[in-house]
């Protein structure tokens, strides 16, 4: 029933998804399904199977799933419901909190929200509590040529150079939720309260990175000062760089936003 | 350098009083201002609606629908001269002062010390200068700290990290207000007090409020680490140092929590 093959990352966050559900109902609703893109929504599981999947838990050692095979045998969790969470899983999680953002909190017709990601062969030296700036500084400098503007000139390109890597870097207490309200005064500073409200943005951006129902853990800096108008052209941008790390994709990914009034 | 004393003129506590007056629309903007007494909880709410719309009320029959002399603040049912002396005194506090009590009374507990320590000007031009250009403002904040700094060596720090600090300026009172409610949610993180709670408290100092009308600046001297200035608790990093452009004072803020 359990598609071959799976990557222990989207292991790790099918078993954290089932094993976190309290109620059927935590399975069954939407807050997985908000992020995904549209179409994906409606996997199909329902309250009753999402019911039966809470039961085959509860009678399980320490009351968690730890198996794929402890999956087999629920009845009604075929295998087509499965690949539809699995499908949703793999989403990586800062594409998920794309269009949790588009979905709405921001407007596609006015506000460019993207992001560049990189691969990392190893997060340690990024955690809360062991952030070396200089290596996060290193790892966005070696991958100028990619998320900056490709008609960037060399001046620009050395002017952004010399900016980041004599920037502050913001880390926030080891605490997505204070994460959350230094990222959202970021997106605030676009356009206080015109096109939406702090709440509004920081609600997502507390479910991101938080880990979302993914589990994921994640850690957030502001490269501070630094600008975004160097590889955003034409919309208005605000200072500071947003990074987030995380630590099991092993990807570090760099958020820029642009707003067009 | 500007001595540094406690002072306030008369004009800015009249100005205040008459942006007072001038901003009640509802009960809930007499919060805090002693106007209204809150140890009765019971009629509190009464009182503060009755003593609203009779200020509104007041307002709404002037020229211009607006207070601008002291004296017309007599005319409101309710104001006697002794309780507007009363409230003039307390507004004559600096902001910085408003603000403290009003963290105080209504966000922290005693395990908080929350202080201030505050740069006054006496010229225009001199503020001006040094609040205008960043270098002369860290310096001076730097040079004040020094002051009062506790050895030789937290000397040389102070003046190092002051001088290499990522400055993050506000000039927008509500921006601002978000950026300093982080910096005190940080040192507690929900356990005390929740982010809504202590932003009321900071919109009411840097943004448009009855209680505060004054144009300030919040400079964030990011990494600044305060235990260079406060111990025997917990601190967070990053100075918040609040530029009052109506007082002429340079309010330098630090925070230990006794948890």
């Amino acid at each position: 029933m359990i598609p071959e093959n799976l990557s222990p990352l989207v292991e790790k966050r099918l078993f954290h998804f089932l094993n976190r559900a309290r109620t059927a109902r935590a399975i069954t609703k939407v807050d997985l399904t908000k992020s995904p893109a549209p179409g994906k929504a409606d996997y199909g599981i329902g309250e009753t199977v999402a019911q039966r999947i809470i039961d085959k838990r509860m009678q399980l050692p320490r009351r968690r799933f730890t198996e794929l095979s402890q999956l087999e045998g629920i009845a009604g969790l075929g295998k087509d419901k499965i690949s539809d969470v699995i499908e949703t899983l793999e989403i990586p999680a800062a594409e998920a909190f794309r269009r949790a953002m588009y979905n709405g909190v921001i407007f596609e017709e006015n506000f460019e929200l993207n992001y560049f990601s990189k691969k990392l062969a190893d997060t340690s030296g990024l955690g809360y509590r062991s952030t070396q700036t200089d290596l996060l500084k290193s790892l966005l400098l070696d991958s100028l040529g990619d998320w900056v503007a490709s008609d960037a000139t060399p001046e620009h390109l050395e002017q952004l150079k010399g900016e980041i890597e004599s920037a502050y870097v913001d880390t926030y207490s080891n605490s997505a939720e204070a994460d959350s309200y230094a990222w959202a005064l970021w997106f605030y500073l676009f356009d206080a309260d015109n096109w939406f409200t702090y709440e509004q943005v920081r609600l997502p951006i507390a479910r991101y990175l938080g880990g979302y129902f993914y589990g994921d853990e994640q850690t957030f800096h502001l490269i501070k000062g630094v600008k975004n108008s160097l590889y955003l052209k034409g919309g208005i941008t605000v200072k500071d760089l947003p990074v987030v790390v995380n630590h099991d994709e092993q990807s570090l990914s760099l958020w820029m936003g642009q707003l067009f009034d | 350098m500007p001595e540094t004393h406690h002072s306030s003129t008369q004009d800015v506590s009249s100005k205040r009083l008459l942006f007072f007056f001038n901003h009640i629309r509802y009960a809930k903007d007499l919060r805090g201002s002693y106007l209204v007494s809150d140890i009765d909880s019971e009629t509190y709410e009464d009182r503060s609606q009755a003593l609203s719309r009779n200020i509104l009320e007041t307002r709404m029959q002037l020229p211009a629908r607006k207070f601008t002399q002291v004296d017309q603040l007599l005319e409101i049912p309710g104001i006697s001269s002794v309780t507007l002396g009363e409230l003039q005194n307390f507004l004559g506090q600096s902001a910085a002062e408003l603000f403290k009590q009003d963290m105080y009374k209504q966000v922290i507990l005693s395990n908080f010390e929350c202080a201030y320590q505050k740069i006054t000007f006496e010229e225009r031009a001199l503020f001006e200068a040094t609040t205008g250009d960043r270098t002369a403002l860290s310096e001076a904040v730097a040079a004040h700290l020094v002051l009062e700094s506790i050895g030789p060596l937290s000397e040389v720090e102070i003046r190092r990290q002051i001088r290499h600090s990522y400055v993050d300026a506000y000039t927008q009172g509500h921006l601002g207000s978000f950026a300093l409610a982080l910096w005190f949610y940080t040192f507690a993180l929900d356990n005390w007090f929740s982010f809504e709670q202590v932003r009321e408290s900071t919109e009411k100092y840097l943004d448009v409020h009855p209680l505060s009308s004054d144009t300030q600046t919040l400079y964030l001297f990011k990494g600044f680490d305060n235990k260079l200035l406060v111990s025997g608790g917990r601190t967070v990093p990053d100075l918040p140092v609040i530029v009052n452009h109506d007082e002429m004072t340079v309010a330098i803020w630090t925070c230990l929590l006794k948890d």
